[in-house]
């Protein structure tokens, strides 16, 4: 009850006042009236009757407030850098946190996640995944049925959705097993999940189940959509559940947008990444992959229950027991497949491995821990560029105010009175900071992402505000509040009062001295932190011009590519031979066209890997026999700009029924030639007597197709016309720039079939780079954190000098009054301002070399120990340095010396 | 004793007189201070340092109200009156201070 009346008294404050004002008034004037004396100061007597409602301690405190709210109008310009340096470095340094903490320490939204396993036992044999076939997968669900439940998914696929009259291309897709869901113990935001009657064939409409966000943003209500039919790949399709909220599938860095069961593989329009024993071994990639043994495309998981308590070890021993048993037809199969004997034997012997995937399959968080850490280390080095600087300006500007605090220590304010007021003062900058730091985390962190992530999609990353990152943040803030407020004005309480009050500004004696040393170290500090920023910002924009500027093995500035979606499409072979026939002659009949050609991969990031066997040479080992397999049209190699270095390209003549031909680039006819002409030799997917299906006619330029960062792989390109899978890219060369054609080529596909599944039409170049987002990420990162810095230490040199100069004002005086000339005294300011950029260098490149070293995987062309980065960065700093200087010490060197002394 | 008792008179004392006083009909802040000047024989005197800070705790505490009036002198001014927990601590207080004052008196009169 009395709290609540003190409430009262909080939120009527004024009323209450005037009410005890006039209860006080009325006393004394009855006091004059009787005419008796009234004693005591009013202004004590109001505050005394005040503190009898309690709430004095927040009196004073909005007393503090107030006044620092003055202050911070009166120094607008230090306040509003406080407020720009805790937002920005906070900001930045919460926003790459976020990124790290989403990539890196995340665990998957399911039930236990500590259980989930990945099982590994052998790498497939061109790919190198851990890939299953469905018959290896079935046989290990069995094996461990009642302790520890196996669940398979497949890779990402992409589709086209028809769904309520309306089109969503590239959406993508993934198969997983009737139990995938139930195992993670998860429960359907609407709907159901799967449930083996799903996972059988002959269903007149195959169940899939939604993304909860996918659901959301493309029909609204997430129940509404259960029960939905559709069309996908020209599949009819019917919605029977939506996954959980943040629930994003198990593969770190893809989020499918929709999940089908197994079988729905069986249709062959769902694509997806598969290796297998090789084209030998009589697979069909048209038949239903379930019943092919020699064809792996599934990634298998289980969960083993209790996986964390005191049993664990002997049940996991247990059931990769009975994996490993069960597996034994899949590895004598492998084993087989294997020419090497060694090979075979380690095959044989594999046992299966738990691999924990409590925080999802892949390897993304493993790609981005370095940058990552990288960019965690530099926004951490920002800020605390930043907060040195802070701490010196703080320094400087508390100087200005010595006499003040004096004449208040002086006057009896306790020495934790006066610290509380300073502290006050910057708490309000801090919170002010703090929220804007909290704006710019928000910001920074999706640009980050969107710099991360490809031009098409963004990685998805569960970017939540959780407690982690509050704590994080209000951690900053305690340190940058004890940085830049709570030491120095502990350091500037210390002095004696009197010591401060005698002294003028003219002649502060050692106490001074030692401040102005404390100045410079700060400033030192943040000049081998901004030495090392610049560096490395140096480092990694040189080494994205390197990778720009690389001579990728191909025309990367003419060609346009377009993306097909044909596997989907339904088309069988015949069918495809004219379709490409003709999407040829209407491209090439284009103006601006110089030249149009089909292949099966995509470039870059071409994932047919195979193996190549030479006739009459039985001695290759299989590392010489791997290589990409690229299939391609006739005028392939013209229009990708990829030069022809002996024999001839394919040509018209290379015909189905006639002999089938090869051609292979640089680096594959040096891996198996050596010195010699491969031309006329027979190659073949198997070995002898099977080695000679095709002839080698032709050896093209090495090009970089997996990328740029990547060496250019042996690829042997094999004829469109003679077989392969249907061509995925249509690549056109331009005349002038490509992106100037793509609307008429557009037109052009629409004349031919409007109902062709184009996915996409991109410069060849806009796809290069999208492989480089790592790189530019921290190319741009870097640069804007150094021009940062840069700028934090040319206001602390500004700070520092213009300081110096009202400080010294006495003593320049007297030295112009004495003779010296106006450059002595700028060289006197100059000279301090090298040295601490000299002493502040030399650490900078020593800090440098070392963090470089620790990136050199992330550089490219360019190493850490290369100078002109060092050079380029020391350069622009000490230019920033000696302008920041000249200017407060031109204004010294203009000093008028009767003015001064007269001040004194 | 007789000198100046003013600062030296316990909070729970002023208190106590102040619901006494109020008991008697509601009064405003420089009467109750005359009442109890006079009362005491002009033995006691409440200065308006100490009685206004006292009179805020009672209204905090709900023992007092305060409602405007128009005093003797024909100003508004408020007026303070006992509340029925005011009441009730007078009652209490009385009993207790009789009892204490009673052991205090049997001691000095014995020993």
């Amino acid at each position: 009850m009395e709290f609540f009346r003190r409430l009262q008294y909080l939120l009527h404050w004024r009323q209450r006042s005037q009410e005890l004002e006039s209860d006080m008034e009325f006393h004394r004037e009855m006091m004059a009236q009787e005419d008796r004396k009234t004693f005591g100061n009013r202004s004590r007597l109001r505050e005394a009757a005040h503190e009898a409602w309690g709430w004095s301690w927040l009196e004073r405190l909005a007393q503090d407030f107030r006044y620092a709210v003055r202050q911070m109008r009166r120094k607008f310009g230090f306040s509003l850098t406080v407020i720009v340096t805790l937002a920005l470095g906070i900001g930045a340094n919460l926003a790459v946190f976020q990124l790290l903490q989403g990539l890196l320490f995340t665990q998957l939204p399911i039930a236990r996640p500590a259980e989930l396993y990945s099982l590994h036992a052998v790498k497939s044999p061109f790919d190198g995944q851990w890939f299953y076939s469905y018959q290896a997968y079935e046989r290990l669900r069995q094996a461990t049925a009642s302790q520890a439940p196996v669940i398979a998914r497949s890779g990402m696929g992409t589709g086209v959705l028809q769904a309520r009259d309306r089109f969503s291309k590239e959406t993508t897709l993934q198969m997983v097993s009737d139990n995938f869901f139930d195992v993670l113990g998860l429960s359907p935001a609407a709907g159901r999940f799967f449930q083996p009657s799903d996972d059988t064939a002959g269903q007149t409409e195959t169940p899939v189940i939604l993304r909860y966000d996918f659901a959301q943003d493309k029909f609204g209500d997430v129940h509404a959509v259960v029960g939905m039919k559709a069309v996908l790949n020209r599949v009819p399709v019917v919605v029977i559940g939506v996954a959980p909220k943040r629930f994003s599938g198990v593969l770190q860095g893809s989020a499918p947008d929709l999940w089908l069961p197994l079988i729905a593989q069986s249709s062959g329009r769902f694509l997806t990444w598969f290796d297998s024993l090789g084209p030998g071994y009589s697979i069909d990639l048209e038949a239903p992959w379930r019943n092919q043994e020699g064809l792996f495309w599934l990634w298998v998981l289980a969960r083993l229950p209790d996986a964390d308590k005191g049993q664990a070890t002997l049940r996991s021993g247990q059931a990769t027991l009975r994996w490993t048993q069960a597996l034994q037809p899949d590895l004598r199969l492998l084993a087989n497949a294997t020419k090497d004997a060694n090979e075979r034997e380690h095959i044989l012997r594999t046992q299966v491995q738990l691999v924990s995937a409590a925080s999802g399959e892949g390897s993304l968080g493993a790609e981005y821990t370095r940058p990552l850490t990288l960019l965690m280390a530099m926004s951490a080095m920002f800020l605390l560029v930043g907060c040195l600087n802070l701490g010196n300006l703080q320094l400087a500007r508390l100087f200005g105010r010595q006499r003040e605090i004096a004449v208040r220590l002086a006057l009896g304010a306790s020495r934790w009175r006066i610290l509380r007021q300073l502290m006050v003062e910057d708490l309000l900058l801090l919170v002010v900071g703090g929220l804007l730091a909290l704006a710019t985390c928000r910001i920074v962190s999706g640009l980050l992402l969107h710099w991360a992530s490809g031009r098409e999609r963004l990685i998805p990353v569960d970017l939540h505000f959780g407690w982690a990152l509050f704590g994080m943040g209000m951690l900053l803030l305690i340190l940058a509040q004890l940085g830049f407020s709570v030491l120095p004005a502990w350091q500037i309480t210390r002095n004696h009062p009197a010591a401060t009050i005698h002294s003028s500004r003219g002649n502060l004696g050692a106490s001074g001295k030692r401040d102005g040393r404390w100045s410079s170290l700060l400033l030192i500090g943040q000049v081998s932190l901004s030495l090392l920023l610049l560096s490395m910002a140096a480092l990694f924009s040189q080494s994205l011009l390197n990778l720009g500027a690389l001579d990728a093995g191909l025309d990367r500035q003419h060609v346009l590519s377009v993306h097909l979606d044909l596997v989907s499409g339904g088309l069988d072979k015949q069918d495809l031979t004219s379709l490409n026939k003709r999407i040829l002659d209407h491209l090439r009949a284009l103006p601006a066209v110089r030249g149009a050609a089909l292949q099966m991969c995509r470039v870059p990031g071409c994932i047919w890997n195979s193996a190549i066997h030479v006739s009459g040479r039985p001695d290759l080992t299989e590392a010489q026999m791997h290589g990409e397999e690229n299939h391609v049209s006739v005028d392939y190699f013209r229009t990708m700009g990829i030069p022809l270095l002996r024999g001839r390209a394919f040509s018209e003549t290379d015909q189905p029924h006639s002999q089938h031909v090869a051609i292979l680039n640089q680096a594959f006819a040096q891996r198996l030639f050596g010195k010699d002409d491969p031309i006329g030799h027979f190659i073949g997917y198997k070995a002898s007597p099977d080695d000679h299906d095709f002839q080698i006619v032709g050896v093209v330029g090495d090009a970089h197709v997996d990328g740029l960062r990547l060496p250019a792989p042996p690829v042997v390109y094999l004829s469109l016309e003679q077989g392969g899978n249907a061509a995925a890219t249509i690549e056109v060369s331009a005349v002038g720039s490509p992106a100037n054609i793509a609307t008429d080529i557009r037109r052009s596909l629409d004349a031919v079939d409007s109902d062709l599944p184009i996915a996409d039409i991109v410069p060849l170049n806009t796809e290069f780079d999208d492989g480089l987002s790592t790189e530019k990420l921290l190319a741009r990162l870097t640069a804007t954190f150094a021009g940062l810095t840069l700028a934090l230490a040319a206001i602390g040199f500004y700070g520092l000098l213009s300081f110096q100069v009202v400080r010294r004002t006495s003593e320049i005086g007297i030295r112009i009054a004495l003779g010296s000339t106006r450059g002595q005294v700028l060289r006197l300011f100059l000279r301090q301002t090298i040295t601490i950029l000299i002493c502040g260098i030399l650490p900078g490149i020593v800090l440098t070399l070392l963090i470089g070293r620790s990136a050199r995987t992330l550089l490219y062309g360019v190493r850490e120990t290369d100078p002109w980065a060092l050079v380029a960065a020391g350069c622009v700093l000490i230019a920033g340095g000696l302008l920041a200087t000249v200017l407060p010490a031109r204004r010294a060197a203009a000093l008028d010396p009767i003015q001064t002394l007269r001040a004194e | 004793m007789t000198e100046r008792p003013k600062s030296g008179m316990p909070a729970g004392a002023l208190i106590l007189l102040i619901l006494r006083v109020l008991n008697s009909g509601s009064s405003h802040g420089y009467a109750i201070a005359q009442r109890i000047h006079v009362l005491s024989r002009e033995v006691l005197q409440v200065e308006e340092g100490v009685l206004y800070p006292t009179l805020q705790r009672m209204l905090l505490k709900g023992l007092v109200k305060a409602e405007w009036g128009i005093s003797e002198t024909n100003r508004k001014v408020r007026f303070y009156s006992l509340t029925p927990a005011g009441r009730k601590q007078l009652r209490a207080e009385l009993s207790d201070y009789n009892r204490v004052n009673d052991a205090i008196q049997t001691v000095l009169r014995t020993a």
